[in-house]
């Protein structure tokens, strides 16, 4: 089955991918990161033992080796703090790897959802209807005031954290970009590269959205101020590029093109290279200036062309020098040929 | 070192500031650093990068008040402790990360208004869980009846995960004779103010 960023055939837009995380605690264990490994055990089997019904397959991460954990994080199912801990957890995932659950991270259970697109409602729902299915099993730790209790001060309240992942090619190049970022983040709304942070250092144009406050606002308002941001974002990219291809047709093409010549017969390629070039391809086909002679996911080439990735596809582990050989010869393997214009 | 703003006066108070993942640090006298809005939105943002990251930054926002004098008067706040999973305030402020969901309850007082300068609000409005724990501020009825039995798996191996009001009330009482003791007024005017509020929330609840 295809994972949920692999899916072809729809549209690649500027909103790459949205995702809901709820972060939950039940009663009766302290926060995992006061709890002794022992402690810890127990709580990871009365936590599977209220999900085993759930249609999810689980994951020791205790069992898995760094390379493991890594490629979990390059599919944003775990995030990199977690992939180097080495304490006892367990990782829930739904077959298309789109809904997961995270046992005995920062908090006893974070939930997320991941969908192509824009799609932070279906998203929402999703883990709405989740969320209630675990609470029929576990008490949460809940307080009228506070919300739902969780380790970090920056989650308690509603635990959502809700995001998008927007691909800004144009619009991150001017230069006025870092200041719109503090800007955002001034509106309690953040704005960051998810390779690279600086904007001038970002492999990919890849900026994830996302609300920083958790308290005092509801889901839907939470969510519904992320998309506002994210529909004002794409829409000022849209434009841009609306406008480059417009009046330097030419010029967009060439780059579109050298960068297709370069991925379909390079025979290496660093990450920051081979995003690059995704970026240009993706770029050109949402603008009509390449068509590909098959469907193709630039953003899944995205995701599996990072290091812990391709040392699964290769089988082995590689040396960074290795890595940029496979790389190139993934990229070579996936990336369909395009049509002669 | 001189305070950069006003170049005159001993810097002792440091603020570290992170934007997009750029660190600055700023070292201020206490009266320039007063003047200059850090609770407001304007720097509250930067609060936010990130969790861990913004958990230390959490810290500097409460132990921000905090000059070496006062942070010797602030030695008995530090010194409270999560009676459930032994967090104590020094450690909270330090890591800004809770140990348990009864920490909640613990800091909360000694947190005053940092949380809303952090989140922008207090007051959690959205989603209610169809189970949790009720809370109750009297000893005896504090775990709701649905938790599973043995499920009560505490560092501390004790069984009663909550102090009642009036256990708070007389660890603060006692925190607040000794600050008076100590003519730490400052600290003592802070117990105070918590013993009354507790009281204020017991003769609601009764």
């Amino acid at each position: 089955m295809n994972k949920w960023f692999e899916i072809t055939g729809k549209p690649q837009g500027i909103v790459v991918s949205s995702r809901i995380r709820l972060a939950r605690n039940i009663d009766g264990f302290v926060f995992p990161g006061k709890l002794q490994e022992e402690d810890r055990q127990k709580l990871l089997a009365v936590l599977r033992d209220g999900l085993a019904g759930f249609d999810l397959s689980y994951m020791d991460l205790k069992q898995m080796n760094q390379n493991e954990k890594k490629a979990l994080k390059e599919r944003r199912l775990i995030n990199s703090a977690i992939a180097s801990r080495n304490a006892s957890m367990g990782l829930y995932t739904s077959e298309d790897e789109s809904v997961s659950i995270l046992l005995g991270g920062d908090d006893h259970l974070r939930m997320q959802c991941l969908l192509p697109g824009s799609a932070l409602h279906k998203g929402w729902e999703i883990m709405d209807e989740l969320d209630d299915r675990i609470n029929e099993h576990f008490d949460y730790a809940f307080n009228e005031k506070y919300g739902y209790l969780t380790a970090f001060p920056t989650n308690m309240g509603t635990g959502l954290r809700a995001s998008v992942l927007l691909h800004l090619p144009l619009i991150s190049r001017e230069r006025d970009f870092k200041r719109l970022m503090e800007e955002i983040g001034r509106m309690g709304i953040s704005l960051k590269g998810l390779y690279g942070s600086d904007p001038g250092e970002n492999y990919g144009s890849l900026f994830r959205l996302a609300n920083q406050k958790t308290l005092g606002q509801s889901e839907k308002e939470i969510i519904e101020n992320v998309e506002r941001f994210a529909i004002q974002l794409a829409a000022q990219e849209r434009q841009a590029e609306n406008e480059i291809v417009r009046t330097k047709r030419g010029d967009v093409e060439d780059e579109v093109y050298k960068s297709f010549g370069v991925l379909r017969y390079a025979r290496k390629l660093s990450f920051k290279e081979c995003m690059m070039y995704l970026s240009q391809i993706r770029m050109g086909i949402a603008n009509g200036l390449i068509q590909m002679k098959q469907p193709v996911n630039i953003h899944s080439l995205m995701v599996q062309a990072q290091p812990a990735g391709l040392m699964q596809y290769a089988g082995r582990t590689l040396s960074e020098e290795e890595c940029r050989f496979v790389r190139a010869q993934f990229i070579r393997q996936n990336l369909p040929e395009c049509e002669w214009k | 070192m001189l305070c950069e703003r006003c170049g005159q006066r001993e810097a002792n108070v440091r603020y570290t500031e992170i934007v997009n993942g750029e660190v600055t640090e700023h070292n201020l006298c206490m009266e320039c650093a007063r003047t200059m809005d850090f609770g407001g939105h304007k720097y509250a943002a930067a609060l936010f990068d990130g969790e861990s990251q913004l958990g230390r930054l959490l810290s500097g926002l409460l132990g921000f008040a905090m000059d070496p004098a006062e942070e010797e008067r602030g030695a008995d706040s530090r010194s409270v402790v999560c009676p459930v999973c032994h967090t104590s305030y020094a450690e909270f402020v330090k890591e800004s990360r809770f140990g348990c969901a009864d920490c909640y309850e613990i800091f909360k007082l000694l947190m005053g208004d940092h949380i809303k300068t952090l989140q922008g609000s207090d007051t959690h409005s959205g989603k209610k869980p169809m189970k949790c724990r009720n809370r109750v501020h009297s000893a005896g009825k504090a775990v709701a009846a649905n938790s599973g039995e043995g499920m009560q798996t505490q560092t501390t191996g004790a069984e009663q995960p909550v102090l009642s009001a009036q256990e708070k009330i007389a660890a603060l009482e006692a925190h607040l004779k000794e600050a008076l003791r100590e003519e730490e007024y400052e600290a003592a005017a802070r117990y105070r103010d918590a013993i009354r509020a507790l009281k204020a929330e017991v003769s609601a609840d009764e």
